[in-house]
């Protein structure tokens, strides 16, 4: 018999979600994912300087701040046809990286692990069931926990000596960076980044590892459609090309991204498009009660598809070995996880050697004006997948800013073509054991 | 050390960065404080509206305490939708009950604005256990009014903050014109920083409210204008300006809306005293101020009103009254904002000594 599971909200993420199943004889057979808040505030950039697009469009997301500041400068840095210069390439990579792993550590300790180990210790999870580990194990994930926000303090700390403070940073610019970190500095930097990294190999290896251990079977819950898309990170500008391509899986070919090829998809959410209908230049109007509208998410779409994102998208695309060898079992749950610590090791290496190549003595801001008229799209990988921005200026000012947060990939709603996006696809066949605590559906959602 | 005084303990809050901030006092002196208090703690309820979530990720950056000692040993934070266990109505109706059993006695914690257009149906946060959907609206209808202390935190909650930047469609509101005002003690900052969070909780818990500014703001932290405390003041004082990021001098002509702000962080530095805004060249933004962002914007430009040097002696005074004036510059239909209230001073004010 059919029946109908709706959770309202679905909490510790980066946003709170709305979820609504259909589920015959305890196994799910469609599923619905959204936000139920309205959020598109770049509207108020109309008429602005360009140059406040940095500030206003960080706002967009606590966590993923550091993406959105990069979208919005290297977007106009392409309509201006400059490229900032090397120091400045390498600080937004810096950051970039530091709060990659600083989402990860977040998403690992405080969205994930809550559902298998209960916190804080002592708290009874409400009553949530399944829970395998017990005793001593148990109590270090607690202990983690806690340590995990001393270890995300730790990385903003960091962040901060180059970006003044955090959250919301204020070192980048159109055409650059404010400042660029001396020797001390960079001493400091080093000094706590290997606290940082005694954290993600020490704790965070060990707790994911036990989660693997006694969960093994959610490496077969909760799969997507197999299609994957990075649209590139962490160019240092030689000719060794960007350490993540920028780079899509659409069933088993590979294709290289073109930014053309993304596309604004609304029909699932509560705005409306007053057109170039699919365009990121779109005018979009809300519409609370729009029929079929269900999410407050603008729906983004590559090459007419929803593609899942973040850690995994850009572990598979870079042929990351770890991820390559879990072979089909890396798309589900715990793959995810997986995916995300696997970043962070290779994120923290990379972060010391860019440090290393910072020259202390050259420039790190171009003396640059943003053009009259024009319009471009910058992109960022953000720990949740990548962020997107569309911009148009006209006499001086903008004229029409569009944001993608990174969660517009994963939460895309149903498209024209009537595709799910990625969470809603690895929902969709989950079994749920009791529809009154459905933790299955707790650990997929929570999974992206 | 145990018994801490209120004197005291604004010491410490209004201390300069570099010797303490809330910081390495705390543990030892406030941590025994609060032991004594620990037991009649009131619990605390934390509601997120319109905002990006960063002023809970701020509070995540507390250092003394840190977030163990803060959560596990100080305050009970009883709710709140980033760290609570719970999902669907089990989260909604848990909510409930805790608000019911702590009638007249928790503190409500708000995070965001509130969108008021189409009766508050931009803003869901969930569904009761009938299946109906809550509004931030009803939520905060059902339980603001059972709540001992209202604090709005960052700048949305406070005064609409970038949620309520025009043409603010969401019609989103900061709290206090949505509750009466003189029940909300207003944290703002874009974020705030973890020490004006955890700090005014602290005075709350053992002394009571706080004194607050015109604008509802703790004046033990937001007493000053960023501008009077800030390392480049000489720079302004003796009329060198940057004109590139990077070059020594005053940054009012890159932007700095720091002769506007009030704040302390040019004393207490941020992240663990690592840096704030303008020791990496970059002009303050305004955050903590009414205006922001409508009125702070352009960000990058020089605000043309400031004249310069000579208006120096009542730079705390010009603080409000330049901001009208920088209303007047950029359109009247946003200092209209400032007259018809809002943004502007709260009717009531109590004078103390900080």
């Amino acid at each position: 018999m059919a029946e109908r599971i709706t959770i309202h909200p679905l909490n510790r993420g980066l946003r709170p979600l709305r979820l609504e199943v259909e589920a015959e004889s305890g196994r799910i057979t469609s599923a619905r994912a959204g936000t139920t808040y309205y959020w598109d505030f770049e509207k108020t950039l109309r008429g602005k300087d360009p140059l406040d697009a940095v500030q206003i469009t960080q706002r967009t997301n606590g966590l993923d701040f550091v993406a959105h500041t990069t979208a919005s400068v290297r977007a106009l840095e392409e309509m201006a046809g400059v490229k900032p210069p090397q120091n400045s390439v390498l600080c937004r990579n810096i950051l970039l990286g530091l709060d990659i792993i600083y989402g990860h550590i977040t998403h690992f300790y405080q969205t994930v692990v809550p559902d298998y180990v209960p916190f804080p210790p002592g708290g009874s999870s409400y009553g949530l069931p399944d829970l395998r580990i017990n005793g001593e194990p148990a109590a270090k994930i607690q202990k983690n926990i806690w340590a995990s926000f001393a270890a995300r303090e730790l990385i903003h700390r960091t962040m901060a000596v180059i970006g003044g403070k955090v959250p919301h940073i204020c070192n980048v610019v159109y055409g650059g960076i404010t400042y660029l970190v001396n020797s001390p500095d960079i001493l400091k930097i080093q000094a706590i980044l290997k606290d940082i990294s005694r954290f993600i190999t020490g704790e965070y290896a060990d707790d994911l590892g036990t989660l693997e251990n006694n969960y093994r079977d959610y490496f077969n819950i909760g799969a997507g459609a197999g299609n994957f898309l990075s649209t590139g990170e962490f160019t240092t500008g030689g000719p060794a090309g960007s350490l993540i391509p920028a780079r899509a899986l659409i069933g088993n070919k590979t294709v290289e991204v073109d930014k053309e090829m993304i596309s604004m998809d609304c029909t699932g959410s509560k705005y409306k498009s007053l057109g170039p209908e699919g365009s990121l230049a779109a005018e979009l109007e809300p519409v609370p009660d729009k029929p079929g509208g269900y999410s407050w998410v603008k729906g983004a779409v590559f090459a007419g598809t929803t593609c899942e994102v973040g850690a995994l998208a850009r572990m598979t695309v870079s042929g990351n070995p770890a991820i390559m060898g879990l072979g089909e079992t890396a798309v589900s749950v715990l793959g995810r996880s997986r995916a995300r610590f696997e970043e962070c090791q290779i994120l923290i290496a990379r972060i010391n050697g860019w440090l290393a190549q910072l020259l202390p003595d050259e420039e790190y801001a171009l003396k640059s004006y943003v053009p009259e008229e024009g319009e471009a799209v910058g992109t960022a990988e953000a720990s949740h997948g990548p962020v997107v921005h569309y911009v148009s200026v006209k006499n001086n000012k903008i004229h029409r800013y569009n944001v993608f947060d990174a969660f517009s990939w994963n939460l895309c709603p149903l498209t024209a073509n009537r595709k799910n996006g990625p969470v809603e696809h690895a929902l969709t066949g989950v079994a749920i054991a009791i529809p009154e605590s459905p933790v299955e559906i707790y650990r997929v959602a929570r999974s992206f | 050390m145990a018994n801490i005084d209120r004197r005291q303990f604004l010491k410490l809050c209004t201390a300069s960065a570099a010797a303490v901030g809330l910081s390495q006092l705390w543990v030892p002196a406030i941590g025994e404080a609060y032991r004594k208090a620990a037991g009649g703690n009131p619990p605390i309820i934390w509601i997120q509206g319109s905002a990006c979530n960063g002023c809970s990720t701020s509070l995540v950056n507390t250092v003394h305490p840190d977030m163990r000692e803060l959560l596990s040993e100080i305050i009970d934070l009883s709710f709140h939708p980033g760290l609570s266990s719970g999902a669907g109505n089990l989260f909604i109706d848990g909510l409930y009950r805790i608000a019911t059993e702590n009638k007249g006695k928790f503190i409500l914690v708000v995070e965001g604005a509130i969108p008021l257009a189409h009766k508050g149906a931009l803003n869901t946060i969930g569904e009761d256990s009938s299946g109906k959907a809550v509004t931030l609206i009803d939520l905060l209808k059902n339980i603001s009014g059972s709540a001992r202390f209202i604090i709005a935190v960052g700048s949305c909650a406070s005064f609409g903050g970038i949620s309520a930047a025009e043409p603010n469609y969401a019609e989103c509101v900061g709290l206090e014109k949505f509750i009466e005002v003189n029940k909300v003690i207003n944290i703002p900052g874009c974020p705030p920083h973890p020490d004006w969070i955890v700090g005014t909780l602290a005075h709350l818990l053992l002394y009571g409210p706080p004194v607050l500014d015109d604008y509802g703001r703790p004046k033990m932290f937001y007493g000053g204008l960023i501008h009077n405390n800030c390392p480049r003041r000489q720079y302004f004082d003796n009329s060198i300006f940057a004109k590139n990021f990077g070059e020594d001098g005053c940054l009012l002509y890159l932007g700095c809306k720091g002769p506007l702000a009030h704040g302390d962080c040019p004393t207490r530095l941020w992240n663990s005293t690592s840096s704030w805004c303008v020791d990496v060249n970059a002009p303050c933004i305004g955050c903590t101020d009414p205006s922001f962002p409508d009125l702070t914007m352009p960000f990058y430009k020089r605000m043309p009103e400031i004249k310069g040097p000579g208006i120096t002696s009542t730079a705390d005074a010009i603080g409000i009254g330049l901001g009208v004036a920088t209303a007047a510059g950029l359109g009247a239909h946003l200092a209209g904002n400032y007259f018809t209230g809002r943004i502007g001073p709260r009717k009531h004010k109590e004078e103390e000594d900080v």
